[in-house]
């Protein structure tokens, strides 16, 4: 039963997860889009594998049989399966493809290739490097050679300067001989004379006899060391030939590694150019965010001259509308003192119209009337100043 | 029913080992900030291989019980273990698969 629970659990868990993951790959797919996932080449074989949350679904939370559900799952992971290894083996092909161009690149020299540089950098120099020893040590090896070639010749030089004393001490001995014999042969009269002269002439003969054997065996050696001398040179004669065939060989390398080095070169000074340019580019873009800067704060500094001048505007313009409201409240005030005015006026008028006809009625008497005389029907007469302020102050 | 299931489970686990291959031999043209992420795919391909191998055992169980008699006894447990371990943990390697490789787009950039 726990296990049964367990297993439930594991898959809901296992659904969650994928999910998760499927939300994740698809947010990346959004935000970069097909050309920033680039740079993954089976950047597809993740979308379909995020896929594999399907079939899970439709296991899990199918609302169909439990068999159909399953048949259902293990359809959708063929499908998903099927699809990934055809993405798959499309894009290895292509990847091959690539790849293969790319070889092909690397063996033509006129072309320029980025793998080329790479190739010449990670395979060529460290073959150069080894050549470079190898020319060491050969050079080494020469000059050992030719070290030992002088000590040979030094060697012989000395055996000839012994063979030549050899020679000159057996000429010397021989002419000896001969004058010994000479001798014999004029002192053979006075053989007797000199028989005891004689015995020291024998051992002196047997001396020579020795000195002429040691001279045979220093002939002898001398004959085993030419021997010597020539089997080394035998010996030596492939060795050189060998180090000729090598130098030459060494030699068309370096020609090789030469041409190689120009075109590294070459490819280099064309990247240092390109470099140039770029940075050349660089300072202009970021001249061109500087100009861009300073319109963008002139433009913010006009921007707030303008601001400034319509806030002043609007307050000008309160301020005219405050006065226009005053302006007309005083429009009305004036119109209003106009009307009073028109009314006291008219009043003023139909007062003297009465009072004319009063004159009239009243003829003379009232002409007579003088200031501070009293009437009995108008009452006291005043001063036209006085009858004023009487009047203001009624109102 | 069960034998559409067999083949189902057969040809899945084909495809799976086919992709597992394919993926092998793509590897080699990825840039080797994407490394980890493809070999933590191609985990999860061979757990997913051996639940798909699981699975198609329990079917040839049932459909030829007496030819594979011999499996009664690890089959229970087979099935535990795939269902408890090997399939979560496939589903975390996809994840953690598609971590790395966002962490790989970020360290490219």
């Amino acid at each position: 039963m726990a296990m049964e629970v367990l297993i439930s659990v594991q898959k809901y868990i296992s659904v969650i997860f994928l999910f998760i993951a499927a939300f994740i790959w698809l947010l990346l797919r959004k935000e970069r889009g097909d050309e920033g996932l680039a740079d993954l080449r089976i950047n597809r074989a993740y979308t379909v594998i995020v896929l594999m949350v399907l079939p899970f679904i439709v296991g899990n939370f199918s609302l169909v049989s439990e068999e159909l559900a399953e048949i259902g799952m293990n359809f959708l992971f063929v499908l998903i399966f099927l699809s990934m290894a055809v993405v798959l083996l499309k894009l290895n092909k292509r990847s091959s493809k690539e790849r293969e161009n790319d070889l092909r690149d690397l063996m033509k020299e006129s072309a320029k290739h980025p793998i080329r540089y790479e190739f010449a950098k990670k395979i060529v120099v460290p073959e150069i490097n080894k050549l470079r020893k190898a020319e060491d040590k050969l050079d080494d090896k020469k000059k050992k050679i030719k070290l030992k070639e002088k000590k040979i010749d030094t060697k012989q030089k000395s055996l000839d300067k012994t063979v030549k004393k050899l020679e000159q001490l057996k000429k010397f001995i021989s002419d000896n001989l001969k004058r010994s014999n000479n001798a014999k042969k004029e002192e053979s009269v006075r053989d007797r004379a000199y028989d005891k002269k004689e015995s020291v002439l024998i051992v002196r003969e047997k001396k020579l006899d020795e000195a002429e054997k040691d001279v045979k065996y220093a002939r002898n050696e001398l004959k085993n060391l030419k021997e010597e001398l020539t089997r080394r040179e035998r010996l030596m004669n492939p060795r050189l030939k060998r180090l000729e065939d090598r130098e030459e060989d060494v030699e068309a390398r370096m020609s090789r590694v030469r041409v190689k080095e120009s075109d590294i070169r070459e490819a280099l000074d064309n990247i240092q150019i390109l470099k140039k340019k770029i940075a050349k580019e660089e300072r202009e873009l970021k001249k061109s965010v500087r100009d861009f800067d300073d319109e963008k704060e002139d433009t913010f500094d006009l921007k707030k001259k303008v601001d400034r001048v319509t806030s002043r505007n609007n307050k000008f313009k309160s301020k005219l509308n405050e006065r226009e409201g005053k302006l007309e409240l005083l429009e009305d005030n004036l119109n209003e003192r106009e009307k009073k005015l028109n009314s006291f006026e008219r009043s003023l008028s139909k007062k003297s119209r009465n009072l004319s006809a009063l004159e009239v009625k009243f003829g003379k008497s009232v002409v007579d009337l003088k200031k501070g005389d009293m009437d009995p029907e108008i009452g006291k007469v005043t001063g036209e100043k006085k009858f004023r302020v009487k009047k203001r102050s009624k109102k | 029913m069960s034998s559409i299931l067999l083949w189902l489970n057969v040809v899945g686990c084909l495809l799976v080992v086919l992709c597992m291959g394919l993926l092998v031999k793509n590897r080699q043209y990825e840039k080797s900030v994407f490394e980890t992420s493809v070999n933590v795919l191609l985990f999860g391909l061979l757990l997913l291989a051996l639940v798909k191998l699981v699975d198609i055992f329990v079917i040839l169980n049932e459909l030829y019980s007496e030819s594979f008699s011999w499996l009664n006894g690890y089959l229970g447990s087979f099935v535990a273990v795939s269902n408890v371990a090997l399939l979560p943990l496939f589903a975390v390697c996809v994840l953690v698969a598609v971590l790395s490789a966002r962490e790989g787009f970020e360290n490219l950039e």
